[in-house]
């Protein structure tokens, strides 16, 4: 692989992260750097590799990248033990954001964020003017009775057919008919749980700032999690909000979760890439230089904080 | 103690790797090799080998991670993959930790693909390994892309509410042919024909080094090759080992991630 080189990193607090730089050879870096991190507990290069090949795919286009691990994750340190988990994964992609500036010059970024990852993307952007573009893959999902209805119907008229169906069926059972703990799931998994009408406010308002704000937001759900979709039935309510026309929408039918398949990675990759690609092309035509993380007034400081567990494992 | 993340080997082909010092290390110390698997086994058995390589380095042993080219950190594309590429970086990799513990005995800890490449690496003579920890070998290459298969199979059945019953077809179908991808892994074709010619015959241990196997108990067809390594008088050691990893998983509550027996297990393995 001739297109990009490849610095391993140690950064942040206490140098306690471990990332990997990738820069493009072939030409010059784009003004626009993407951030990728983990989703779950997979470490820094993602579920199935996805986040080196979607590294090396942006290299080869121009666009330099971090992937690293949050606190805690993968190779890094816990050395933040301070502040709760949504605080300390925006210092964490705030640090990155510094080391690519101090390393490359680069002060503008497109955060990559996935699963459980896109509640501390969305948090890192509200936070820091510096991040032009958010990515948010199998994120924050609100859908409306219809929605939920067609989902569940789908399911029910599978299932008898469906190979899995008895270890599933199983699985439930134990769950809730003999109170086995062992088959129970733990409660918000990497993250903590919140009511579904705090988050579905959080992310409403917090989306409204962004594009005001003129952040690209592109908004990705797989198939596999939201079985399906008529425009925009994750987002519910929040869809008919004036900000939605400004979201890049799309329902990934043949992509799974964790992009079991070459195709959805593939699917995955062609949609993030050029997407990444057309950002970095608009951000670097229309704000050449953004002014850098200043500091908020109270009310916007306390409006912008953080949504602690905002994302629910579904 | 900081772990050191850094690329070495050969600048046509790097490898990522990330050291672990030894705490308070004396020469003549034991220095490990961690050999990891294939494909999703060895991004599942990232944050286990992690823990094991602190733990080991807090009890003085030197401990160097690695990933192969085309898999984890390293360069390449996966399709670059293949056994002979993957031998030669373990003996870089071996050489990268000689010269960061120098006086050190060097240990392989190899796990499923990683510990049958650790096999291959140490016939060759270039690197001197003291001894090698085989955790449950993929002895039958048409077998191990079998199970890939059918892992790679039950994945899709278990995401997908209706699910591509194409994979499931082509399994029952052809259910020895060599996949081209499991798992969100890609077999390139030079890869896919060495694990077809992969047998047990064509991994003789040699007399350089001991070798300890980790194997679940009913692995007959493990126990049947170890059996046969020491009819020919190789220093090599069997012991039946159960632990909750699932090798193929996706992180999920409730599956162990590092199982603490599988962490003594492997420490220990270093010694006994």
């Amino acid at each position: 692989m001739n297109d990009a080189t490849q610095n391993p990193v140690r950064f942040g607090a206490g140098n306690s992260l471990v990332g990997m730089v990738t820069m493009p050879t072939q030409q010059v870096a784009a003004p626009v750097a993407c951030l990728m991190f983990n989703m779950g507990a997979n470490h820094r290069v993602g579920p199935r590799r996805i986040n080196v090949k979607l590294a090396h795919a942006l290299a080869a286009h121009g666009m330099a990248s971090l992937r690293f691990d949050l606190g805690g994750v993968g190779d890094s340190d816990a050395f933040d033990s301070a502040h709760d988990l949504q605080t300390r994964s925006v210092h964490d992609l705030q640090a990155a954001m510094d080391l690519l500036e101090s390393m490359l010059g680069i002060r503008q970024f497109v955060i990559v964020g996935m699963c459980s990852g896109v509640e501390h993307a969305v948090s890192a952007a509200a936070a820091d003017t510096r991040v032009v573009a958010l990515s948010l893959f199998d994120g924050f999902a609100f859908p409306e009775r219809r929605a939920r209805w067609e989902r569940t119907l789908r399911r029910a008229l599978a299932a008898p057919a469906h190979p899995s169906f008895p270890g599933k069926a199983k699985r439930w059972l134990l769950r809730h008919l003999t109170g086995n703990p062992s088959a129970k799931p733990l409660p918000g998994f990497l993250t903590e749980k919140q009511p579904p009408e705090i988050r579905a406010a959080w992310f409403g308002a917090t989306m409204k700032r962004l594009v005001e704000r003129k952040v690209a937001l592109q908004l990705l759900y797989s198939g596999s999690l939201h079985v399906c979709d008529r425009g925009l039935d994750q987002l519910g309510a929040l869809g008919r909000e004036p900000f939605a026309k400004a979201l890049q929408y799309q329902f990934m039918r043949n992509v799974d979760h964790t992009f079991c398949t070459a195709e959805g990675q593939l699917r995955y990759m062609q949609t993030v890439g050029d997407w990444a690609m057309a950002c970095a092309r608009s951000a670097s035509a229309e704000r050449p230089s953004p002014s850098p993380c200043t500091s908020p007034s109270p009310a916007t400081a306390a409006a912008e904080r953080p949504l602690r567990g905002a994302y629910a494992s579904q | 103690m900081t772990a050191h993340p850094f690329m070495f080997g050969p600048a046509s082909r790097q490898i990522f790797g990330i050291f672990h010092a030894a705490k308070d290390a004396q020469p003549g110390d034991t220095a490990v090799l961690v050999c990891p698997p294939f494909g999703q086994e060895g991004l599942r058995t990232h944050r286990l080998f992690k823990v094991l390589a602190e733990r080991l380095a807090r009890a003085g042993v030197a401990t160097l991670r690695f990933d192969f080219h085309g898999s984890g950190d390293s360069p390449g594309d996966e399709t670059d993959g293949e056994l002979d590429g993957w031998r030669r970086d373990l003996c870089s990799a071996h050489e990268e930790l000689r010269r960061r513990a120098p006086a050190s005995r060097i240990v392989w800890v190899g796990a499923r693909l990683g510990a049958t490449i650790a096999v291959l690496a140490a016939r060759n003579g270039r690197c001197d390994p003291a001894r090698l920890v085989l955790w449950e070998p993929v002895i039958d290459g048409r077998r191990y892309a079998r199970s890939l298969r059918e892992q790679h199979v039950a994945a899709i059945d278990t995401t997908f509410c209706i699910p591509d019953l194409a994979w499931r077809r082509s399994l029952a179908r052809e259910p020895d042919a060599m996949p081209e991808e499991a798992l969100g892994t890609l077999l390139s074709p030079k890869l896919r024909s060495q694990l077809g010619a992969l047998v047990a015959e064509s991994l003789p241990l040699t007399a350089l080094h001991d070798t300890l196997v980790l194997t679940p108990p009913g692995d007959e067809h493990t126990a049947q090759w170890a059996a046969e390594q020491q009819s020919r008088h190789m220093p090599v050691r069997l012991a039946y080992f159960q632990h909750r990893l699932d090798w193929t998983s996706d992180p999920y509550p409730n599956s162990a991630m590092v199982p603490a027996g599988a962490l003594n297990r492997l420490q220990g393995a270093l010694y006994e």
